[in-house]
C-alpha cells in the first residue's frame, strides 16, 4: 500500500522549475548535459540558472518517470558525453505543464487588467 | 588526469560509489565542457557545494546511510550488552578502561564485518566505511563504559557530559588527565592516519582506473 502510494506520487508528481526547463530544452532534440544546461539559461533569458549537480538530479528524476530517455554516448575530446531525448511521456507531460502555465499567466493578466482601474477612495 | 579533474573526482566522492560508476564519467565530461565554455580552470566553490549537497542527498535517499546508521546503533548496543561477562576483569586495576577496551574489540569486530561487506558491494567508499566503523566502535565503547558505575573520584560536569562521557570515565580513572589527553590524541591521530591512508589508496585506484 505504502509502496503503491509512493509509486503514485512519483508518477503524478508535478514538474519542478528545473525539470520543466530540461523538458523544454530536450523538446528541441537530443542534447547532452552541458547542452541542456546552457540552452536552459539561454531560453529562459538568464532567469533559470542550474548547477550541474542539480541538472543531474533532474535528469535522473525525469528518466525514472520515463519522461526522458538516454540517447547514446559520444567520445569528444576524450570525454564521454551522454545524450538524452524526450520520451513520448515527456512530450505529453510538457504539453500539460505548458497549458497549465499558459492558463495561470492568462488568469494573472486578467486580474491585473481588472485591478488596473483606479481604486475608488472614500 | 589533470588537476581540475582530480578536484572534481574528490567532489564526486560525496556520491555513492554505485552512482559514480553509473554517472561519473558523463558528469565529468559535462563539468569539463561547462568549464571550457566559461573559461574556468578550477571548480567553483558553488559547484563543489552543489556536488556535496546532492551527493549526500543521494546517499540518504538510497537508504544506505539510514541502513548504516541503524547498523551502527545495533552494533553499539550489541557490543555494549555482550561485554557484560567481562566484569570478571573488575578485579584488575582500571576497570573502566578494561570495559572500554572490551567494547572497542567487540564493536570493531562487528563493524568491520558489516562494513567490509558493504564496501565489497561497492555501495560505500572505503573512507566512509572507515569513518563509520570508527564511529560505531567509539559509540559502542562509550556506551559500554557507561554501563557500570562511574569510577570513584571522577567528577564529570559541563561539556564532558556529552558523547565521550564513557571514554572520559575510562581514561580519567586509569591514567589521570594528562595521560588521558595523550591517549585521546593517539586515538584521534591513528583514526586520522587510517582515513588518510585509505583515502590516498582510494584515489590512487581511481586514477589507475581512469588510466
Amino acid at each position: 500500500m505504502m509502496l503503491q502510494m509512493l509509486e503514485y506520487q512519483r508518477v503524478t508528481k508535478r514538474l519542478s522549475e528545473t525539470e520543466f526547463w530540461v523538458l523544454v530544452s530536450l523538446a528541441g532534440g537530443r542534447r547532452h548535459g552541458y547542452g541542456v544546461l546552457s540552452e536552459v539559461e539561454q531560453l529562459s533569458e538568464g532567469t533559470v540558472r542550474i548547477r550541474m549537480a542539480t541538472l543531474y538530479a533532474a535528469l535522473e528524476q525525469l528518466a525514472s518517470r520515463e519522461l526522458i530517455e538516454p540517447a547514446g554516448e559520444e567520445e569528444v575530446l576524450g570525454r564521454t558525453r551522454r545524450y538524452y531525448r524526450l520520451a513520448s511521456g515527456g512530450r505529453t507531460e510538457l504539453s500539460t505543464a505548458a497549458a497549465q502555465r499558459a492558463a495561470a499567466a492568462k488568469t494573472a493578466e486578467t486580474r491585473l487588467r481588472t485591478s488596473a482601474r483606479p481604486a475608488v477612495t472614500t | 588526469m589533470n588537476d581540475r579533474e582530480q578536484q572534481y573526482e574528490r567532489a564526486m566522492l560525496w556520491y555513492p560509489r554505485t552512482w559514480r560508476d553509473r554517472h561519473g564519467r558523463a558528469l565529468m565530461a559535462d563539468l569539463m565542457d561547462q568549464d571550457d565554455a566559461r573559461g574556468r580552470v578550477a571548480p567553483s566553490n558553488a559547484e563543489r557545494w552543489a556536488l556535496a549537497l546532492h551527493g549526500i542527498g543521494k546517499r540518504l535517499s538510497d537508504g544506505r546511510a539510514a541502513g548504516i546508521a541503524a547498523a551502527a546503533v545495533g552494533a553499539a548496543l550489541i557490543s555494549a550488552a555482550a561485554v557484560g561477562p567481562l566484569e570478571v576483569f573488575a578485579l584488575l586495576p582500571g576497570v573502566a578502561i578494561t570495559r572500554f577496551a572490551g567494547g572497542v574489540l567487540l564493536g570493531a569486530g562487528l563493524a568491520t564485518l558489516l562494513l567490509v561487506r558493504q564496501s565489497r558491494r561497492r555501495s560505500i567508499s572505503p573512507v566512509v566505511a572507515l569513518l563509520a566503523a570508527a564511529g560505531i566502535v567509539f559509540i559502542g565503547a562509550c556506551l559500554f563504559s557507561l554501563l557500570g558505575p562511574p569510577p570513584a573520584g571522577v567528577a564529570v560536569s559541563g561539556p564532558a557530559q556529552f558523547v565521550p562521557l564513557g571514554w572520559q570515565y575510562a581514561a580519567y580513572s586509569t591514567f589521570g588527565p594528562a595521560l588521558a589527553a595523550a591517549a585521546a590524541t593517539t586515538v584521534l591521530c591513528t583514526i586520522g592516519g587510517l582515513v588518510a591512508f585509505t583515502s590516498v589508496r582510494h584515489h590512487a585506484r581511481n586514477d589507475a582506473l581512469a588510466g
